[in-house]
């Protein structure tokens, strides 16, 4: 089930209810969060459900395991990061590495080795987070849970069961373990962000894809300058895909007495690429850095091991998104500019907001953020495209000349405008809890500019039905 | 709680409001009001208010009004009027039925079925019936049904801006729009051409529900209103038709909401009787018309 799909839109205010209905009982109401969340995830598939249930099984199991069978503690520790990794490879990787051994030594020959699955949706997120859960009982930061269908509403959670955020067991679980209280600034703030999100995708993201399709889709017939406006909107379309998403997801998680961690915080307003990386998908971000880069020995050992564990990081950040070299090459990409920084320790310069205390930024800044977009820009050229080949062809072809594709040609007339419209509104609340947090104080002023933010939505939105794009990761 | 409750039809009759004061500007992208269009549905629902006597009514998409010309069946006696559209699916058909069935009184109602209309979304000739027919509430549901943003905010807009201003009441449709030429009686004659056949690629029709309910509806309404009905699939160029790799199962399905008919003819020749894939020619329109009138309109209209 789609965020912007009728069938949510039904579904949202019937669960809402029937949620509060069973406020008095919390066994009941966990246990309704998760059939519902069954029901949304069985949504697309109902054999993904088997998946997940066996996923949230094992966890559960191995916690349990960890607390009573102390001597065996790596036993149950990595016979779940195996079992959990096993199933990720198998239906996310097993293709892609099956193909490029057939490509290396068998000429591409590939059809008796391939297992042609369906990539279940959201699995790459929901692992993580299951696993999150096992490390942290075993490292001895949270106790098992004893509370089964606490943890499979943990895991299984709807509002960011397909695409996050990343939740970590320490501050998700013990929300499902407590009884919850209606609080209904919490639930209008949770609207807010809602609106906010549904803005960024259906009429910012969607509106950029329209022209980022069509480019992308046939490179060689447009020149440089398209080639250019193109990769800057597909920027702006994985922003606004993405972080929309996490705020519609945030936003709804709110409505049920549950706070999700903040997922992005303005990355575009970043001054160097330290700092994009602080503040884009952070709940994935975070968790490499405390499950895999930390216990690598971080930052904290010699030059060379430093290179290596930021090389690590990153191509295994690449790869997380899926089964393409482009995704490693865009990993590499991001780690060659990451590598400068940390090498001369600079890479904690900018941990406060861009100009801070004021208004607008100076110049310097300025160019700082140019800079930083622009090589992210550079980046998402590579993630998007679907082979290297195709990547070296596309930023190739930003150097020559060709046909125009203007921004103001028919369907594109109004991304200006709103791409203006989210940036502005993004900055004055770039120190907000969120990026649609700060609100006049006088309720017509207030409530005039949600219902006009509503009309933009209905009057600009992209009317076909277009999925979020980190669902395929 | 209270605040929420009330803040959602403000915000609804705020969003209806500046649809309807801006709808206008084309400033909207989602509002997309047009009148007048190729199919000529505007003149159409106003002629068939004078229209009298009609022996058949047709409804369908651009197969039915490129396809039934009046002037041929007038010579063998049949008087018909064509209520085709552009596109039209059965969500619009049932719109059509419901307002103007009563009112043309036919002896006899055909529905042209298409296997690329069962399929169809519905969106586009939900735009063109919204701009281009007086508005009643049937339009509503139609709209709904689409579940498209696009016909409901343009439904909003047309719906008021039809029942109000003076232009919808004094727009005048020109008879020659490009090569298409409007016949009274709802034909669309299009200047003579031939077409160059080219290959298909093969194709399956997967008709979707929505559109097979709202059939169902058709045909249950005519039946409530005793009223005579048949389904009619005109004819195709060959290398359109056999690229449909289920055309038989379509036609099978077709039959379950009533007397399904595909009355192809052997001497139809892809590139001297069509115009393009799907459409005769009015070489090809004369010949079929006059093959259909004969053998299958004349005889039920004798039965009735």
């Amino acid at each position: 089930m789609l965020f912007n799909s009728l069938q949510f839109a039904l579904f949202l205010p019937v669960v809402f209810l029937v949620y509060w209905l069973l406020r008095r009982t919390l066994r009941w109401q966990n246990l309704f969060v998760v059939a519902v969340s069954y029901l949304f995830y069985g949504w697309w598939n109902p054999l993904f459900l088997l998946l997940i249930a066996f996923t949230s099984l094992c966890s559960y199991l191995s916690g349990l395991g960890l607390e009573r069978y102390g001597r065996h503690r790596k036993w149950f520790l990595w016979g779940n990061v195996v079992v959990n990794l096993l199933v990720l490879g198998v239906f996310k990787y097993y293709d892609f590495f099956a193909q490029s051994f057939a490509d290396v030594f068998l000429g591409g020959q590939a059809d008796g080795l391939l297992l042609h699955l369906v990539l279940p949706v959201g699995i790459s997120f929901y692992t993580f987070q299951a696993l999150s859960y096992t490390i942290d009982v075993y490292r001895g930061t949270i106790k098992a849970t004893r509370d089964g269908v606490a943890f499979f509403a943990y895991v299984s959670f709807f509002p960011q069961l397909v695409a996050g955020p990343i939740e970590r067991a320490s501050s998700l679980l013990p929300q499902f373990e407590g009884r919850r209280s209606f609080d209904y600034a919490l639930a209008v703030d949770g609207l807010r962000q809602m609106l906010w999100g549904f803005f960024k995708k259906l009429v910012v993201a969607d509106g950029c894809a329209l022209y980022v399709d069509r480019v992308f889709g046939d490179p060689a017939a447009f020149g440089g300058g398209t080639l250019a406006l193109a990769a800057v909107l597909f920027s702006f379309q994985i922003y606004g895909d993405f972080s929309g998403y996490s705020d519609i997801a945030i936003g709804t998680a709110k409505l049920f007495g549950i706070r999700l961690r903040r997922n992005f915080n303005v990355p575009y307003f970043s001054r160097d690429i330290a700092e994009f990386w602080r503040r884009w998908h952070i709940s994935l971000t975070t968790w490499f850095r405390d499950y895999v880069y930390i216990p690598m020995g971080g930052s904290r050992v010699g030059r060379g091991r430093v290179i290596v564990n930021t090389l690590v990081i990153f191509l295994i950040s690449g790869f997380w998104h899926g089964a393409n070299w482009t995704f490693l090459a865009w990993g590499l990409f991001h780690a060659l500019l990451f590598l400068p920084l940390i090498l001369l320790h600079r890479n904690r310069r900018y941990r406060d907001t861009v100009a801070e205390g004021r208004r607008l930024p100076n110049l310097r800044e300025v160019g700082q953020m140019l800079l930083t977009f622009l090589l992210a820009t550079v980046g998402w050229i590579i993630f998007r495209s679907p082979s290297i080949g195709f990547a070296f062809s596309y930023l190739g072809g930003l150097f020559q000349q060709g046909a125009h594709l203007s921004l103001l040609a028919n369907d594109y007339f109004f991304l200006p405008a709103a791409l203006l419209l989210m940036l502005v509104v993004e900055w004055f609340n770039r120190n907000g809890e969120h990026e649609f947090a700060r609100h006049p104080r006088h309720r017509v002023v207030r409530w005039l500019g949600y219902m006009l933010l509503i009309f933009i939505v209905v009057c600009y939105m992209q009317t076909s039905e277009m999925p979020f794009i980190y669902f395929q990761f | 709680m209270r605040n929420i409750i009330l803040f959602l039809p403000l915000a609804l009759l705020f969003t209806l409001l500046l649809i309807c004061l801006l709808g206008g500007t084309k400033g909207l992208r989602n509002v997309t009001y047009h009148l007048g269009h190729e199919d000529h549905l505007y003149t159409k629902v106003h002629e068939c208010l004078e229209v009298q006597d009609i022996d058949v009514l047709f409804f369908g998409s651009s197969h039915a009004y490129r396809t039934f010309d009046p002037r041929v069946f007038a010579e063998r006696g049949v008087r018909i009027f064509n209520m085709g559209s552009s596109m039209q699916t059965p969500l619009q058909t049932e719109v059509l039925i419901r307002n103007y069935l009563d009112t043309i009184k036919p002896r006899l109602v055909v529905i042209e079925v298409h296997p690329d209309v069962m399929p169809h979304d519905g969106v586009e000739p939900a735009i063109y019936q919204l701009c281009n027919v007086p508005p009643t509430w049937d339009m509503v549901p139609m709209a709904l049904r689409t579940r498209n943003m696009r016909v409901v905010a343009t439904a909003a807009y047309a719906l008021v801006h039809n029942s109000l201003s003076s232009e919808f009441r004094h727009f005048s449709e020109p008879v020659e729009v490009g090569k298409d030429h409007y016949v009274a009686g709802g034909y669309v004659e299009q200047e003579m051409d031939c077409y160059s056949p080219e290959p298909h690629q093969p194709k399956s029709i997967e008709s979707r529900g929505v559109q097979k309910r709202a059939l169902r509806r058709c045909v249950e309404l005519l039946e409530r209103k005793g009223v005579p009905y048949i389904l009619l699939e005109v004819p195709d160029t060959k290398a359109l038709l056999s690229s449909y790799d289920n055309i038989a199962y379509f036609q099978e399905d077709m039959n379950d909401y009533g007397r399904f008919y595909f009355k192809d003819m052997e001497v139809l020749d892809d590139s001297l009787h069509f115009f393009n894939e799907d459409h005769l020619n009015q070489r090809g329109v004369e010949l079929y018309d006059a093959y259909i009138c004969d053998s299958l309109i004349v005889p039920i209209l004798n039965n009735l």
